[in-house]
């Protein structure tokens, strides 16, 4: 404010001033600063996208042990913040077990080709063949790396895994334990959140590439290979084990978490503030 | 003009002429004396460090910053109060469609999500916003909390707090339903005179 406009000002409280006495109210000078803040929130945003034109998820039918399947995913940060790991978990599995219990129903009256059997023993004729984070490649060819350092059973996992819920809700805890002992030493221990009981499924570095980063950008590709077990074993009668699992099937809801990274002290920032675009709040 | 009125004119050109006379005849002893009154309003200004306390954009959970605002008394008159109205502005509810309940809420929810701590004290935005002419000052009404050229420093903390309370049977947290949302904070400070005292000995 200039001197001349303070003057003004002034002038005009005094002769308030002097009104007011004449309404019996008491005068007064003051003076008005105003200071403006401001606060704006980022966003945390992570899309699943197809490469190649193939599905990001499995959806095939008509199995037999022996087969496998190998799907990409690319995990995109569309947020304006970097994202700090994408933590995968199986959340829910929508299991049917088959029984042709009905006239033309295939396998109908003929227990050698069906049988009773749990989620989890269905689930444990896959394995995990292939975990590739990274998958795009790097310059110093650290990726892609497959994180799976020995085939890990849809079973396992699925036991081993955190829901929504905490631990796998009805189901054995000692099984649960031991099925996570047999996940964590079969996966790379970088790419494990302890905490939460899931895999990190995107890229683990010492610089600025970790995670997914809005700057520099930098979607990372998972590949996935899941493999139907081929096993001899026979019954006494000569019929293979895994006969039982005929017409059984499977809906596996994956799910991925993209988290933020820490809040830092953000003192020295002015207006947007960059470093959070960048993998461990740029440092 | 009226008759009258044109009479006194000529009575009074008149008696001008008379005393015009008597004065360049007579000699006179007298005495003058002037006293000079003078009532000079004092200036009440209270100044700030900064326009822009702080304005900061793309911020997450568990973000903070620290700033000082320092108010000087920049008048000539002692500062007794100063208090502080604020007001917040441009907030628009952002939704996420992904979130249970679309991520609706509303101003108030938003800047609960701040905290802020200064002079000892900690409270969230929205209570700064909900509470008018809050006194900044410790002296009280009536003792003066900032003389003529003093300042005072505050050391102001915003948190963005973190809160890991998820949604009822989902992974997401609640706090994503301010993800891509602001607000402004208007912090107006008052600064009110010391109460009017006899000054007939001055």
């Amino acid at each position: 404010m200039g001197i001349k406009k303070r003057l003004t000002s002034g002038a005009i409280a005094a002769t308030l001033g002097i009104s007011l006495i004449g309404v019996g109210t008491w005068a007064a000078f003051n003076d008005v600063e105003n200071v403006e803040g401001g606060v704006a929130a980022g966003t945390l945003e992570l899309s699943l996208n197809e490469l190649n034109g193939q599905p990001v998820n499995f959806d095939i039918s008509n199995l037999k042990p022996g087969d496998h399947m190998t799907r990409q995913l690319q995990l995109k940060n569309d947020g304006s913040l970097a994202i700090k790991d994408v933590l995968l978990s199986i959340e829910t599995v929508d299991f049917q077990d088959y029984a042709p219990n009905e006239p033309g129903m295939p396998g109908y009256e003929d227990e050698d080709t069906w049988g009773e059997n749990t989620v989890v023993d269905y689930l444990n004729q896959f394995e995990v063949t292939i975990m590739n984070v990274g998958n795009e490649g790097s310059g110093d060819g650290e990726f892609p790396k497959n994180i799976i350092l020995e085939n890990v059973s849809l079973g396992d996992f699925y036991l081993a895994s955190g829901t929504i819920h905490g631990d796998r809700p009805g189901e054995d805890p000692a099984s649960i334990q031991a099925a996570r002992e047999r996940v964590w030493n079969s996966v790379d221990q970088a790419y494990i959140d302890v905490a939460s009981n899931r895999l990190n499924v995107s890229t683990v570095n010492p610089d600025q590439w970790t995670g997914l980063p809005v700057d520099p950008y930098d979607p990372d590709n998972v590949l996935i290979k899941i493999a139907f077990k081929d096993d001899q074993t026979k019954n006494e009668d000569g019929t293979y084990v895994q006969n039982k699992y005929q017409g059984d099937a499977a809906a596996i809801e994956f799910m991925f978490e993209a988290r933020q990274w820490d809040g830092q002290d953000v003192s020295d920032e002015e207006g947007y503030v960059e470093s959070n675009e960048q993998a461990n709040n740029g440092n | 003009m009226s008759m009258k009125k044109k009479m006194t004119t000529g009575i009074l050109a008149g008696a001008l002429g008379l005393s015009l006379v008597a004065g360049g005849t007579y000699a006179a002893f007298n005495d003058v004396e002037t006293v000079d009154n003078s009532f000079a309003a004092g200036t009440l200004d209270l100044e700030t460090n900064t326009d822009v306390l702080f304005d900061l954009s793309n911020l997450k959970p568990g973000d903070w910053f620290e700033k000082t605002l320092t108010l000087t008394n920049n008048g000539s008159l002692a500062i007794d109060e100063i208090l502080l109205t604020s007001f917040a502005s441009g907030w628009e509810d952002v939704l996420h469609n992904q979130l249970p309940d679309d991520g609706v809420n509303n101003e108030v929810d938003f800047l609960r999500q701040f905290q802020v701590e200064v002079m000892g004290e900690t409270f969230t935005l929205d209570e700064l916003v909900a509470h008018a002419n809050q006194s900044v000052t410790f002296e009280g009404a009536g003792v003066a909390s900032l003389e003529p050229g003093d300042s005072h420093d505050f050391d102001v903390k915003i948190t963005f707090v973190e809160d890991d309370t998820r949604y009822d049977g989902s992974r997401f947290f609640e706090q994503n339903k301010y993800q891509g949302e602001g607000a402004a904070i208007n912090l107006r400070f008052e600064a009110t005179q010391m109460p009017g005292e006899d000054r007939s000995n001055d």
